[in-house]
């Protein structure tokens, strides 16, 4: 049997250690995990029942010996690789937007200008919504504090969704101090955003 | 040699209060004075007491003085200095004055780093318009610095923990994550950049998220600290008599707060805040794991929650991300009291 020995170690190292060998556990593995701290010990234990663990904890002379039964198979259900390795902030499974004009598609812009708006209104009531959304070119125009889908925007903001203006653009409409919405990045940021994100739409 | 502080101690900054559920303890067996000129004290569990000189004016008095949140003396005293004077902020107060409150071995460190400690506070406090003069030194083994602010208000511009109105929307103006990331950079998980990032919000006075605040006529603010946002959140919900509901997800974190907390990197504190507070707040079914612990994360100088009515957050939003608080969000909203003094989801 594994045994994790976290003695003379504190929070959060113990549970540190013991997320690392219940991910990399198979399902029905049983492991110990020994710590010698009386606030680690709360704390594993807590962190184990909050995440329904199944485990049983003794102590003698100070030593607390926890008997960890992955009995779920947690490493199997949890995404957690997912979010290690690439630094990124974003999981690869979702989706970023990249909204390059103020108007969707061409041929006539009234039209255009109509459609951009359903476009976001319509983003705005996706069960799945994007990572981020990145604006470039005349697309910033729409994130100006007198943009028609200003309040769209904001909402879908308040649920999470990250809003990166291209800077240069915003500088070469002179809207610095007109945004509404999001906050500027440069070109790299843009390009990493849109390089990690699973899908990229664009309208 | 550079004098490397955090040598001194386990767990610094906010992180190092003593438990709320034992601070309450102590304190209710205390006598509270009376005084119809006392404004704001313990009661509501404010960032600040405030006393009435007259109708116009009142002073804002605070404390808070921590050990060591990173290695370097003079970023130490910086981010020392701009907590201590975040109260002030907090309560829509102008600081004034300050008196160093200092604890710093007499032999085993250099008083090179003393001199560090206290030129990064005074640096913090010219930035913040504040005086400092005087203060006070205890020999003590960990060293430990912090200053006691006067402010001054005008009572009827004074915001409170009290001041949350129903129908309100919730922004914080600094990402989340300054207790973990501290805490993985201690087990070299975290790079000395990202540490820089997070020094960096430590170290930003909320003197301009207060100017933007001001300017908005707010009654209810406070800052985040020591008991986490949801731990902060919790105060001010039941100081105004209202619910909250706050997104974790559309709180702003970090760098790689999200993927320390997924690797077990979970600080004491963030037990201890959970374990006083989880029974006024519920939390959303199948709620994200590592969401609702970063919500119990102690942050050290951490950001303003401010309660805004709803149809002037858009505005709020754009006129702090302009003044340079590019993080500010909406995170939640205020309702009307319920069974739980804080819904969280996420």
């Amino acid at each position: 049997m594994k045994v994790v020995d976290t003695r003379g170690k504190k929070c959060p190292a113990p549970i540190i250690e013991t997320k690392k060998t219940l991910m990399e556990s198979t399902k029905g593995e049983i492991f110990r995990v020994l710590t010698d701290n009386r606030t680690s010990y709360l704390n594993v234990s807590r962190f184990l029942a909050d995440n329904k663990v199944k485990f049983v904890v003794t102590e003698s002379f100070g030593v607390w010996t926890f008997e960890v039964n992955n009995e779920t198979g947690i490493s199997e259900t949890t995404k957690v690789g997912e979010y290690c390795g690439t630094g990124a902030d974003v999981p690869p499974d979702g989706y970023a937007v990249a909204i390059t004009s103020e108007f969707m598609g061409s041929g006539d812009d009234k039209l255009g200008s109509i459609l951009i708006r359903s476009f976001i209104v319509g983003l705005s009531v996706m069960d799945e919504l994007p990572s981020v959304i990145v604006f470039y070119n005349s697309g910033v125009k729409l994130a100006s504090k007198d943009s028609s889908v200003i309040d769209i925007l904001r909402e879908i903001e308040a649920k999470g969704v990250e809003i990166i203006l291209c800077g240069t653009c915003v500088d070469y409409f002179s809207l610095g101090n007109k945004i509404g919405v999001g906050s500027t990045g440069d070109m790299y940021q843009i390009l990493q955003k849109l390089s990690q994100a699973g899908n990229v739409v664009r309208p | 040699v550079k004098t490397d502080l955090l040598r001194f101690t386990d767990h610094g900054g906010c992180s190092s209060k003593i438990p709320p559920g034992q601070l309450e303890e102590i304190l209710k067996h205390l006598p509270v004075p009376v005084d119809p000129d006392i404004l704001v004290n313990i009661d509501t569990h404010d960032d600040a007491g405030v006393y009435r000189l007259s109708d116009e004016l009142a002073l804002v008095f605070t404390t808070d003085f921590f050990p060591p949140v990173c290695s370097d003396p003079y970023e130490f005293g910086q981010i020392a200095a701009a907590n201590s004077i975040s109260d002030i902020y907090a309560m829509g107060g102008t600081p004034l004055l300050a008196l160093n409150i200092m604890m710093f071995p007499a032999t085993g460190l250099p008083m090179e780093a003393y001199a560090e400690i206290l030129k990064g506070g005074y640096d913090k406090a010219e930035e913040a318009g504040v005086r400092i003069i005087g203060g006070h030194t205890i020999d003590d083994q960990v060293p430990k610095y912090g200053l006691a602010v006067v402010g001054l208000v005008n009572p009827k511009e004074l915001v409170t923990n009290a001041g949350a109105g129903k129908g309100d929307k919730l922004i914080l103006t600094k990402p989340v994550g300054t207790g973990i990331i501290m805490a993985g950079h201690r087990l070299l998980m975290v790079a000395d950049e990202e540490l820089g990032e997070a020094k960096r919000f430590m170290k930003m006075l909320n003197k301009d998220g207060a100017a933007v605040m001001k300017r908005y006529n707010i009654t209810g603010a406070t800052d985040i600290t020591g008991f986490g946002l949801a731990g902060h959140a919790l105060k001010m919900a039941r100081a105004s008599g209202v619910s909250m509901k706050i997104d974790m997800r559309a709180v702003p974190l970090l760098g790689s707060t999200f993927k320390l907390v997924d690797e077990g990197c979970i600080p004491g504190t963030c037990f201890s805040n959970l374990g006083y507070a989880e029974n006024f707040i519920s939390f959303s079914e199948g709620m994200d794991y590592n969401l609702k612990m970063i919500a119990f994360d102690a942050q050290t100088s951490g950001g303003l929650l401010i309660s805004v009515p709803s149809e002037r957050a858009g505005d709020m939003i754009s006129d702090l991300r302009s003044a340079g608080l590019n993080h500010s969000r909406v995170i939640g909203e205020v309702t009307g009291q319920d069974d739980k003094l804080l819904h969280l989801i996420g």
